[in-house]
């Protein structure tokens, strides 16, 4: 990173090489086409050479730290567009309780294509799949989805932390890779 | 050592889970922060390898793959961006030698000669008044060495007092993009810290703090000593602190242009003064 920040073209064309098809694909799923996530890849890798100097390897990882520029420019643009949902309130008893019908709506949140990972999520109960289209795709805080849905801060966070876990659970990948391979 | 006096490791795991992904608000970024420099250093390596875990899973980023003429337009558009920033210094690279300025047109060749001329008198100007404001600095300084000498014991105290490790360390931007801009401290006893964050243009303004919880409330005031907003020793109320939370707003009629310009002091309700601004 000292080397970008020093502007040497040729740090920059490795660093695309690692991480450049793991930004493409973080910026295709939170953008609804090919030519925007594109644009946007464009615009993360400027952003990577402007703040590389700021990279600390002592407090992360150089992916997560490249990860982690990119969701941060690509929820900035999301605002920016100001697609935003309405505030929703969900009943305490569904907090606590999700009727069965609810359990598999589908996601308001669609792009041109479905990703896998929409697909994943009409299986997480009502609320994990709420905080998780609203805070991970579309870029809202957590208060600002607390409030959206009037349920406590804590709540969201845990409802978020134990959705992203259940995306990562063998079950409901191979669930997926049923219905890729059908 | 224990990670924190407030955040388990299961939490803290939790909230590395959510930090690698910038959903972390502000205080919450903050907290996690003081956290993880706090705990050891191999529990440190574990957090860093998950979160590398978390943020290249391919179940959570999917499989898209890129067009591969993106390489190329990537690596374009980088470069056009460094030779941009070049470019901003370039009149001061114009300051000299005539040789190496190539021309093929005589005119033009003649009126950048001039015009090189006028910039090296330029800097020969700039040259005499930077000399001139040294003098004056050195003027300047030596007034103020006594006064630096007067406030160093109590800024030693200051030193001594405050939670160590904690203060340098705040160079993450939040994601909401904002950014430490006041801190208080106890600076003589263990009642806390309060940290003010604002974007950079003021907006926003955010006030994290951890305090004892056998603590008074407490109440920021930005005394405005030199005047700049009113009478010279005004007092303007910034916010009320209540020790059993983690966070507070500013008071109606927060100005931002306080930040910096006054001095911050946090009052319990005998006005006695318990946070100064550090």
């Amino acid at each position: 990173m000292q080397r970008i920040a020093a502007g040497e073209e040729s740090a920059v064309a490795e660093l695309y090489d690692r991480f450049g098809g793991l930004v493409f694909r973080v910026a295709r799923q939170l953008l609804p086409t090919q030519p925007e996530a594109e644009d946007a890849v464009q615009e993360i890798f400027v952003r990577l050479w402007q703040t590389a100097d700021r990279f600390d390897p002592q407090r992360a990882k150089l992916v997560t730290w490249v990860m982690l520029i990119a969701r941060r420019h690509l929820i900035d643009q999301l605002r920016r567009k100001s697609v935003r949902p309405k505030s929703t309130s969900l009943e305490q008893d569904a907090l606590q309780s999700l009727p069965q019908e609810h359990q598999r709506t589908v996601p308001e949140y669609q792009h041109e294509q479905a990703t896998a990972l929409q697909r994943c999520l009409a299986d997480l109960p009502e609320l994990q799949r709420v905080v998780i289209e609203r805070s991970y795709l579309q870029g809202f805080t957590l208060r600002e989805v607390s409030r959206q849905l009037d349920a406590p801060l804590g709540t969201v966070k845990s409802a978020l932390s134990r959705g992203l876990q259940k995306l990562r659970d063998r079950s409901l990948t191979s669930e997926f890779q049923e219905w890729a391979a059908s | 050592m224990k990670p924190s006096k407030t955040i388990s490791i299961p939490e803290l795991v939790e909230m590395a889970s959510l930090d690698a992904f910038g959903l972390l608000d502000a205080e919450d970024a903050l907290e996690f922060e003081d956290a993880f420099l706090a705990v050891p250093e191999n529990v440190r390596i574990s957090i860093r390898n998950l979160q590398a875990e978390l943020v290249t899973d391919e179940r959570l980023i999917g499989s898209d793959e890129p067009d591969e003429s993106l390489r190329s337009r990537v690596l374009e558009r980088v470069s056009k961006a460094i030779s941009e920033g070049d470019q901003a210094l370039q009149p001061l690279a114009m300051i000299g030698p005539e040789t190496s300025l190539q021309s093929t047109n005589t005119i033009e060749r003649t009126a950048f000669s001039q015009s090189l001329w006028t910039w090296r008198a330029v800097a020969l100007v700039l040259l005499g008044v930077s000399i001139t404001l040294a003098v004056f600095g050195i003027v300047a300084d030596r007034n103020h060495r006594d006064l630096i000498q007067a406030i160093n014991s109590r800024q030693a105290q200051f030193v001594l007092n405050q939670a160590p490790g904690l203060h340098n360390q705040i160079a993450w931007p939040t994601d909401n993009q904002e950014y430490l801009v006041a801190s208080l401290v106890d600076p003589v006893a263990n009642t806390g810290r309060v940290r003010i964050f604002t974007n950079p243009d003021g907006t926003n303004p955010k006030i994290a703090y951890d305090l004892d919880r056998q603590t008074q409330p407490l109440t920021i005031y930005a005394i405005d000593e030199a005047g700049e907003f009113g009478e010279p020793g005004s007092e303007y109320l910034v916010a009320r602190l209540d020790p059993r939370k983690t966070s507070a707003d500013v008071a109606p009629g927060f100005n931002p242009k306080w930040l910096g310009r006054t001095r911050l002091v946090a009052r319990d309700s005998s006005g006695q003064e318990v946070l100064i601004q550090v």
